[in-house]
């Protein structure tokens, strides 16, 4: 008896050892759970059951200089539906089928492949965009479509009747290979971002602050309405951005370009404000303002016209006898000529093995560098190329600010290629090149390369007296300088530079008279830039001096135009008039109270 | 045949010290069960219809004091042929959510297996008991083990490995009670722990060693120590083919314990889940109907399964460790009646009942906390399910009618 009731009592204790060690380990890993990881816990289960819904704040809104909206926003709305409250009957879906024309069918099969257990509490899309009409037919009968309900969102909305497409730029959702450079900076999936113009170069002050809200939901993600304790975060929309641009200007210089293809730029020379941005052919925004359809956006792409590209900042063009003030400025400054000396033209001239010719025969006669200017006798530089040297003219160029860029505040710039001696010896290393080249050069052609927008910016120097500003879209952008320095030369040189340009508009047989207009003071310079495919393209760039004494700079090309004179120079005059319309008297004073 | 006797009714002596842990856990499964029913009709929530199952289940223990108890032990094979028979019956049955647990008899559904847990109990007590000279022969030993496997067998196949486990470990706490050398039960459970530790050659080798370090110690002989050193390293071989041959939902229950942040929607989602509701429960709780991993439906299976992690969540580790000290409590009562009482019988069937009880609250507190695989095992006097709770206060009641019988 005592020998097994020991043996019974060593067998109830282990058993009764073996109870609490059981029970203590399943108290210390709640004890772990409720007490030690509480708050992990706490917040795990918190993320189940709250959901943070954005409110994507309003995309910044975009006016003229005069305060008139180019860009605003518009809400868009679309049916969604949840697919476990829907009424599937067929009168049901018919009834809202009537207005949408869907089918029954069509709207069962979007229900039904969105009914599965675990999203069935979820919205889907039943149909985009809806208009106004279908929106109010379905208020109307909402208790008819339980499960029925409209989302909005914000979309861009182009009231202007200037396009200003490459001003404004395109918008486009984030592609899912970019998606990561994207996140750091809050962005989501399908978030749509600035991709190109404006929307893109100022997209962080455009984008706003995205607001949040938090709802109560259970696993199948059901929405329960808002949490008390977490309260919404509303969002901040984006700044608003003040362009230079004249909505009015701007819409002229379109029409003028309409069915064209080049550039037209009108600045103030002064600061470097752009009124009129045109690159054409352009093309309408609004279809670019969600998810592109990769048809439209092939089609754009593969346009013959390169629609897509920023012709005034990107485009390269010889830019043709416009070029001739380098060599004139170059010759002035160096004092290795004295501009009343006449040369004689007589249409042609050889040099090497070549003729090279004039642009009228039988020439000009006797022609002086201001005379040269205002007929563009090529005669006259190609003498006055060999004066001048390789060396200075290319040394001219560069503080005219050829060969770099602008600092242009949107987009792609190209910086262009003004040809120096390294440059020709490493092209022409087989077969060596020649003086014959330079001529070529002098009269802006060959392998030297601008764009509008640096041809604006020479035109602005000459009309200022020398400072190289800096072109901009945006009124008082981040308050930088308007201008990169200043071009070092004697007054003479830039008061025969611009007596020149005068002559070109206004003096006896001067190219650019078509450009002239009554009441205003008009200075400026064709150029029929040669070229292989065909008509060369015409360009004209110059300024205007009101009677107020308001400065204005304008260019034009026109890719293939034909002669500078007969084609851009009309074109720059009548923005010139408009111009001078829209600000010598009363727009002074508009001008004035925004400024 | 059954007698019954108005006489025996009288020696029922019924104990404080027992019934009062049981009564408080029925109150704090109420409380669980009341929250998890709010979101419907009071009539048609578990927490109602647990009611009436308890009425049921307090009316049938009324009754059965006048059965004397040792009719139990009498027919104790008997009732046991009935449990396979039933249990093979299931397989005849339609299958009910993935599994053939239930029996439809007279418009009651009902699991064999539930009562199965006191039938097998009892016919262990009777063959340890009236074996008790031969117990130390270690053949003699392998007979109760038979006796748990049966069952077991055919409800592993219903599929329900929880209480196919719980017939072994009932068996293996009784042998060990009626005295069974621990050399014996070693043999007996070492293949089994082969098994698990074939998985990794580490752990195989060192568990192996202990297994040498064993029979060299004791007084084996040279033949058994032989055969058992070659069964342990058979089967710790041969685990990873049968782990092969495990139905999927097994393998991924096991592999689930491991990591229950591998699969989120399966298993390991349920899991996470209720580790979420009892972690988020904090110190209080968060009160009745405010927990949101429960009434927002990310707990599963609240009111059977998850029932702690309803308790967890809403009424706080101070419910949890109230459970937990109540259930030590009547488990440690158990043990001590069993103990303390001369009747041989009523001590092992006492012992397999507390076994019962603690492989059912060991298993499902580990698994709502992420301890233990899910293996469906509901936790006594707090799930919902009426065979369940009849069963649970079964052995309560009978904890008492065996003490007072002459068995």
């Amino acid at each position: 008896m005592s020998d097994s009731t020991k043996t019974l009592i060593w067998r109830r204790n282990l058993i009764a050892i073996s109870i609490v060690i059981l029970m203590s380990i399943i108290g210390l890993r709640f004890f772990q759970f409720q007490i030690i990881n509480h708050d992990q816990y706490a917040a795990y289960a918190e993320n189940n059951s709250i959901r943070e819904i954005r409110l994507p704040a309003p995309r910044g809104v975009i006016l003229d200089r005069n305060g008139d909206y180019l860009v605003t926003n518009r809400a868009q709305y679309s049916l969604a539906v949840i697919p476990a409250e829907v009424n599937n009957t067929l009168e049901a879906l018919e009834g809202l089928g009537r207005y949408l024309d869907l089918g029954p069918e069509e709207i069962n099969q979007i229900v039904t492949d969105a009914s599965g257990f675990y999203k069935r509490y979820q919205p889907v899309i039943l149909y985009d965009d809806i208009s106004f009409i279908q929106r109010s037919y379905i208020e109307e009968h909402r208790l008819e479509f339980p499960g029925i309900f409209f989302v909005d969102r914000s979309i861009r909305h182009y009231p202007s009747r200037a396009r200003a497409t490459h001003i404004i730029g395109y918008l486009r959702p984030i592609a899912e290979e970019e998606y990561e450079s994207f996140r750091k900076d809050g962005y989501r999936m399908g978030d749509v971002v600035g991709a190109a113009g404006i929307e893109k170069a100022l997209e962080q002050r455009l984008r706003g602050i995205d607001g949040y809200k938090y709802h109560l939901v259970d696993n199948l993600l059901r929405d329960l309405g808002s949490v008390p304790h977490k309260p919404t975060l509303y969002p901040v929309p984006g700044d608003s951005i003040i362009l230079s641009i004249d909505i009015d200007l701007q819409a002229t210089g379109e029409q003028l370009m309409e069915g064209r293809r080049g550039a037209l730029i009108l600045m103030d020379p002064d600061d470097g404000t752009i009124f009129t941005y045109v690159s054409a052919p352009d093309y309408v925004l609004a279809p670019f303002i969600g998810p592109i359809s990769p048809s439209l956006w092939e089609y754009w792409r593969e346009h013959p016209d390169k629609v897509l590209l920023n012709r005034p900042a990107d485009g390269l063009y010889p830019p043709g006898s416009t070029f001739k003030l380098i060599a004139a400025a170059a010759a002035l400054a160096g004092g290795v000529i004295d501009p009343d000396a006449t040369i004689l033209c007589e249409g042609v001239y050889p040099f090497g093995d070549r003729n090279f010719h004039c642009n009228v025969w039988p020439g000009h006669g006797d022609v002086d560098l201001t005379a040269a200017l205002r007929v563009s006798c090529n005669i006259y530089f190609y003498k006055l190329i060999q004066q001048i040297g390789f060396k200075a003219w290319v040394e001219m160029a560069k503080k005219f600010g050829f060969g770099e860029a602008t600092g242009f505040d949107i987009g792609q710039e190209s910086t262009g290629l003004v040809p120096t001696p390294d440059y020709m010896d490493r092209k022409y290393a087989d077969e060596g090149w020649t003086a014959g080249h330079l001529l070529n050069l002098v009269l802006g052609q060959g392998d030297l390369l601008v764009t509008p927008l640096q041809i604006t910016r020479m035109t602005a120097a000459i009309a200022n007296g020398g400072r190289l500003v800096h072109p901009t879209l945006i009124i008082n952008a981040n308050q930088r300088s308007t201008s990169s320095g200043s071009i070092d030369l004697p007054d003479h040189v830039w008061e025969h530079l611009q007596n020149s340009m005068y002559q070109v508009v206004n003096g006896h047989r001067g190219t650019g008279f078509r450009a002239n207009i009554p009441g205003a003071q008009v200075f400026g310079k064709t150029g029929t830039a040669e070229n292989p495919h065909g008509d060369g393209h015409s360009w004209f760039t110059g300024y205007m001096v009101t009677p107020t004494g308001k400065r204005v700079v304008i260019t034009v090309l026109v890719e293939l135009g034909g002669l500078g004179s007969r084609v851009a120079a009309p074109l720059a005059g009548q923005v010139l008039q408009a111009f001078l319309e829209r600000y010598d008297a009363t727009g002074d004073q508009e001008l004035a109270e925004i400024q | 045949m059954l007698k019954f006797s108005k006489g025996y009714s009288t020696l029922i002596v019924w104990d404080g010290i027992m019934l009062v842990p049981v009564g408080l856990l029925l109150c704090i499964g109420f409380m669980g069960l009341y929250s998890t029913g709010l979101a419907g009709p009071i009539w048609s929530s578990s927490f109602f219809r647990q009611l009436i199952w308890l009425t049921i289940a307090l009316g049938v223990i009324w009754t059965l004091r006048f059965i004397n108890p040792k009719l139990y032990t009498d027919h104790a094979y008997r009732l046991y042929g009935a449990l396979v028979l039933l249990l093979a019956l299931t397989y005849l049955m339609p299958a009910v959510a993935g599994g053939r647990r239930w029996l439809l008899f007279a418009g009651i559904q009902f699991q064999p297996s539930e009562f199965g847990k006191i039938i097998v109990v009892l016919a262990l007590a009777k063959y340890l008991a009236e074996n008790q000279k031969k117990i130390d022969k270690f053949h003699f030993a392998l007979v109760p083990l038979a006796i748990a496997s049966g069952p077991a067998i055919l409800i592993m196949g219903q599929p329900d490995l929880g209480t196919a486990i719980i017939f072994i470990a009932t068996a293996l706490a009784m042998m060990f009670w009626a005295g069974v050398a621990p050399l014996h039960l070693f043999i007996i459970i070492a293949p089994i722990i082969s098994l698990i530790t074939g998985f990794s050659f580490y752990t195989f080798s060192v568990w192996m060693l202990v297994v040498v370090l064993v029979v060299y110690f004791t007084n084996l002989s040279l033949k058994w120590g032989v055969i058992n050193f070659t069964v342990n390293a058979l089967f710790g071989t041969l685990a990873p083919t049968l782990w092969n041959k495990m139905q999927p939902y097994q393998q991924r229950r096991i592999l689930t314990m491991l990591d229950a942040g591998a699969d989120p929607h399966g298993a390991g989602y349920q899991v996470l889940q209720s580790r979420t509701a009892i972690g988020s429960g904090g110190v209080f709780g968060k009160g009745i109907g405010e927990g949101t991993q429960t009434h927002l439906r990310f707990l599963p299976v609240t009111d059977t399964d998850f029932i702690i992690a309803v308790i967890g969540e809403e009424l706080g580790f101070i419910a949890i460790l109230a459970a937990l000290i109540l259930f030590t409590w009547l488990l440690l009562r158990l043990v001590d009646r069993a103990a303390t009482t001369q009747n041989q019988y009523a001590s092992l069937i006492i012992i397999g009942f507390a076994t019962v009880f603690l492989v059912h609250i060991f298993v499902n507190m580990g698994m709502a906390s992420g301890l233990m695989p899910v293996t469906g095992l509901p936790l006594p006097f707090m799930s919902y399910g009426g065979s369940f709770l009849l069963t649970c206060m079964l052995m309560i009641g009978l904890s008492h009618y065996v003490l007072a019988g002459e068995l």
